[in-house]
This record gives structure tokens, C-alpha cells and sequence, in this order.
């Protein structure tokens, strides 16, 4: 060896590689042949690339979608590293005419492992998308989803809420589900189900209903049941195990409320985590072991006096290193702000993530190189 | 040839490929899974054992690390990590740093060839595709056309 030609074995390539971020890692495709078929197109590369680089990023991105627009916020080194700073846009992407077109009638549905999901209402397709190696991919159409019962507007401005779109580790698959209610009372829905690289959905009947957003963790989907608005409570979590597609109950504590308050499923450090709104705030309470009812823990009381509970929304919170929370929430656009637990404060707006007058959509996103075609089982094209 | 030390620490020898010998404690070899799986074999009962894929260049930069590595425990994680710092810093240039990983990966000893790979990709982190390609005497394959549509593709990823 002795590196007379500095040489290097693929084995070797191959780790140094995964080892670069996203944008360092799609310029290293200009170097010749052989590094973007392996950049670009090997799904083993693509693995080595989440495991390395991906998994030691502890802080996701914020994917945030307004109109044909997708912005990326990194939480990480924009936000959380200095107190006074400015959300800042760590990727920029200009999108292509065709990624436009993709984009403009979408909504946001969820992301993971760095494929985007997107689900086009008027035609009723469902997309998987990674921006990073710009690879769309079309799944297969649900059917009877014309027969549905119809919805008002506002159900139909909230319709992304009905989809959700995760991964199994237990089963190595990824999944979407969709839920629509059987009728207007919300009594129970019709789930179907879509594993990727499968030709075809499968229905389950009479799921519980649920109200907002899923929330996607540990293997499962969880939602809190919709009937709640008429007992002022929730019984308990609803979690749906991707792989196993078994329904579980998780139970809740007393939270000793009083009316009109609402509640939000959400997730903190990895954490299943629910806001209960009130007219001057919201606490914030985390489970702190997975699946254990009596580990959940109230750990904020957040006064944000001028925030309207109902209609508003409650996303993506992360922890600062100093216990401060930091979260996105929405009065008709989206917004992240930092608060500090102990004073019950908004420490400051850091930035509206959007500059439409209505409501974007965001989640949390971890770039990686994972192909959809490939998740989809479908040729590759390099 | 295996001696004995005073703190009846067994010693080995190592011979690189230019023929310069290594005396270490088996301890330290034994960071090398390589050398591990050898001594288990018996190859290091009679005379030393020879490495022929490193230079005594390297391998005394591989002994160094080894030695650090095996007399530190755990506590000693932060010391342990501003020696690593230092000793690829004194590495110096990407093609020292191409030896060691390519010793680190033939001696099989994980810490050092994750320590230099990621220094490696710190390294490239930022760099044009001109200036890696010049690092590794990597030879460009595209042609004009094919490079054109490539940079346009990923234009993002240039700005």
C-alpha cells in the first residue's frame, strides 16, 4: 500500500463519505463516475450515510411547506446555539419547474428518514419526495375515497391531519395511513393502510376517530381520540404500531382541568408529549418512559396570553440544552418561539416561518440520500 | 521471539515493510484486531511479526496511538479525546492521514479509523470537486456535457 497513489479502497471511500453533510456530500458528485452512482444511487451507502452522519445531528431540520415553497430551518446550529440570532435557512434548495408543479396542490403530510411525504387532494395521489438527490416517487391510488361522507371547509383545510406516514424498524417498512371518519359525528373511521413497495391498500373498519394531528414515535402512530371536545378529556392515547398495525390504548393521568381546555399531542426530545391549552397559556406535559401511564410528568407552564387555543395548533418542540422549550405554534401562520419554564415567559418570536397570510404546514425533517424508488421497490435510474 | 518484561508484561515484535522492528507490549498490539487474531494463532511465538501492507513511518503513529488507547480507561474520556485532536493535528496533511486509515483499516483497530476518516471528512466538508479530486488523484470521468448537467442538477448545493 504505502498510498504511492493515494489511492483509496471503496471500503474506505465509503467512510469518510457518509460521514459529510448533505450539501458537501451532493457537490462530491462532480468528482467522477463511480462517487455519484454511490452518492446518488446504492442503497447501502444510503444507510451508512443515516447511521454515521445523520444520527450524530441529535437535532432535526424543520421542513416548513407554504404554497410551492419549502424552507429548511436548522434547529441545531440556527436556533438553539446562540441567543440572539436569527432563524436561519441552513438549505436552500431552488426547486425545479416539475418540483413546483409536485408541490403547489400538496399537502404536507409527514416526514422520516428524509423522505418527504406529500398528498395531492384533487387528484387524491400520494407522493414520496427526497430533495437532497431530487427523486419523486408516485404511490399507488387508495381506492372509494370519492365516497366518503362530505366535508365542510374547514374539515377540508385540516384534511392532512386524516394522513399520517412513518417507519417500522420491527418490520424494516415504511407506511402511510389514512384515517376518515365513517360520518359527521365522528364516531369511528376507516383506516387504510399502505406499506411502501406493496401493490395495493388495506382497510381496517371502525378505528377510533381522532382529533388534530398524529404524532409518529417508538414504531407507532399516536393520536388522541375525538371525543374528547365532548367530555372535556381524553381517555387515553390512541397507538398504532406500524409494524404489528395493532391498536393499543396508552393511559393518561388526572390532569385535574378545568373546562375549555384543549389538548395537543405532540413531541419533545423524543418524548411523547401533550399541550393543554387554557385562555392564558398551556402546560406542557412529557411521558417520560414510553408506554408507561404513570410516567407522565407536567414539565411547562407557558403563558402566551394572546395565543386563541382553539384553531391554533402546537408542533415540533424541542429542548435547549438550559431546559428552555422551544416551539412552533400557529394563529393562522406558523411561528416558533423559545420560552423559559420557570418564569412561565415567551422568551422571544423568533421568526414566523412563513410569509402567506394562512396557515403552513411543518414538521421535522433529517436529510439523507434514501431513494423513494428505492423504498418503493421501483428500478433505479442511474 | 516473545520476552518477558519486568512487570511480567509479555512483549512482541512487529516488522514493518521497510524491515524496521517494533517492540510492544502484546496489550498494545492487541489494539489490532489483525495482530489479535495473529497472536491467537500462534504467529507470534517464534521471531516477529511481519506487517507487510505499513511502513515504520506509520506504524510508529499507529504504536502511539495504540499505547494512549490501552492505558487509558474510561474516565479519562475528555484527555483522551484532546490527544486524539493533537495527534491528527500533528498527522498534518491529507495523505499522511490516507496511510493511517489505510494502516487502520488493514490492522483493523475501529477507534483510529474512525478518528481519521472523520478527519478526512472535515477535511473535504466545504472543498470543490476540483480540489478532492486533487486530494486522492481522483480522475475526472465526466465529460464536458455530463459535468454540465451534474453542476446543474445540484446547482443548490454550489451556492
Amino acid at each position: 500500500m504505502a498510498g504511492e497513489e493515494h489511492e483509496l479502497l471503496q471500503d474506505l471511500i465509503i467512510n469518510i463519505l457518509s460521514r459529510l453533510p448533505p450539501k458537501s456530500l451532493i457537490k462530491c458528485t462532480s468528482v467522477c463516475k463511480g462517487w455519484r452512482s454511490l452518492i446518488l444511487g446504492d442503497p447501502y451507502f444510503a444507510e451508512k450515510h443515516i447511521s454515521r452522519y445523520s444520527s450524530s445531528h441529535s437535532h432535526p431540520m424543520l421542513l416548513g411547506k407554504d404554497y410551492n415553497k419549502v424552507m429548511f430551518i436548522d434547529i441545531d446550529q440556527g436556533l438553539l446555539a446562540s441567543p440572539h440570532r436569527t432563524t436561519q435557512i441552513s438549505m436552500k434548495i431552488e426547486p425545479t419547474e416539475r418540483d413546483l408543479s409536485m408541490l403547489k396542490a400538496s399537502y404536507l403530510i409527514d416526514s422520516c428518514n428524509g423522505l418527504i411525504c406529500f398528498w395531492e387532494l384533487g387528484t387524491n395521489t400520494f407522493r414520496l419526495w427526497n430533495p437532497i438527490i431530487r427523486v419523486w416517487a408516485e404511490l399507488p391510488k387508495p381506492e372509494g375515497y370519492e365516497s366518503r361522507p362530505q366535508k365542510t371547509y374547514t374539515d377540508w383545510l385540516t384534511t392532512k391531519r386524516d394522513c399520517a406516514f412513518g417507519f417500522s424498524p420491527e418490520t424494516n417498512d415504511y407506511k402511510i395511513i389514512r384515517l376518515t371518519p365513517r360520518n359527521v359525528e365522528y364516531e369511528s373511521a376507516l383506516c387504510e393502510i399502505y406499506t411502501l413497495g406493496t401493490d395495493s391498500w388495506r382497510t381496517i373498519e371502525d378505528v377510533p376517530c381522532r382529533l388534530y394531528n398524529t404524532v409518529t414515535c417508538n414504531g407507532s402512530f399516536h393520536w388522541l381520540p375525538s371525543n374528547w371536545v365532548a367530555t372535556g378529556l381524553p381517555e387515553c392515547v390512541w397507538a398504532f404500531r406500524i409494524g404489528s398495525e395493532q391498536l393499543e390504548p396508552i393511559s393518561l393521568p388526572d390532569f385535574n382541568v378545568e373546562e375549555d381546555h384543549s389538548f395537543y399531542l405532540t413531541m419533545i426530545d423524543n418524548c411523547l408529549a401533550l399541550s393543554i391549552g387554557h385562555n392564558d397559556g398551556l402546560y406542557v406535559w412529557m411521558m417520560k418512559s414510553y408506554g408507561d401511564g404513570n410516567s407522565w410528568t407536567k414539565c411547562w407552564s407557558v403563558g402566551i396570553p394572546h395565543i386563541n387555543f382553539f384553531g391554533s395548533w402546537f408542533l415540533t418542540t424541542e429542548l435547549a440544552e438550559d431546559g428552555e422549550l422551544l416551539m412552533i405554534y400557529s394563529t393562522g401562520f406558523a411561528r416558533l418561539c423559545r420560552c423559559d419554564a420557570g418564569n412561565q415567559n415567551v422568551l422571544e418570536s423568533i421568526d414566523q416561518t412563513t410569509d402567506h397570510g394562512h396557515s403552513s404546514q411543518v414538521v421535522t425533517y433529517v436529510p439523507t440520500l434514501i431513494s423513494p424508488k428505492y423504498v418503493m421497490k421501483q428500478t433505479l435510474p442511474i | 521471539m516473545s520476552i518477558t518484561t519486568e512487570n511480567n508484561e509479555k512483549m512482541i515484535t512487529l516488522m514493518s515493510s521497510d524491515g524496521e522492528e517494533f517492540v510492544v507490549e502484546e496489550a498494545v498490539a492487541a489494539q489490532s484486531q489483525t495482530i489479535k487474531h495473529l497472536i491467537e494463532d500462534g504467529c507470534s511465538t517464534e521471531g516477529s511479526i511481519p506487517l507487510p501492507n505499513v511502513t515504520g513511518r506509520v506504524l510508529s503513529e499507529v504504536i502511539q496511538y495504540c499505547k494512549k488507547h490501552s492505558s487509558s480507561d474510561d474516565k479519562e474520556e475528555k484527555e483522551l479525546e484532546a490527544w486524539d485532536a493533537e495527534f491528527v493535528k500533528a498527522a498534518d496533511d491529507h495523505v499522511a492521514l490516507t496511510d493511517l486509515m489505510m494502516a487502520a483499516n488493514f490492522l483493523d483497530i475501529k477507534g483510529l479509523l474512525d478518528l481519521v476518516a472523520q478527519t478526512l471528512a472535515n477535511m473535504i466538508t466545504g472543498k470543490s470537486p476540483e480540489e478532492v479530486r486533487r486530494m486522492w488523484n481522483i480522475k475526472n470521468d465526466f465529460t464536458p456535457e455530463e459535468a454540465e448537467k451534474v453542476r446543474k442538477e445540484n446547482q443548490w448545493a454550489f451556492e
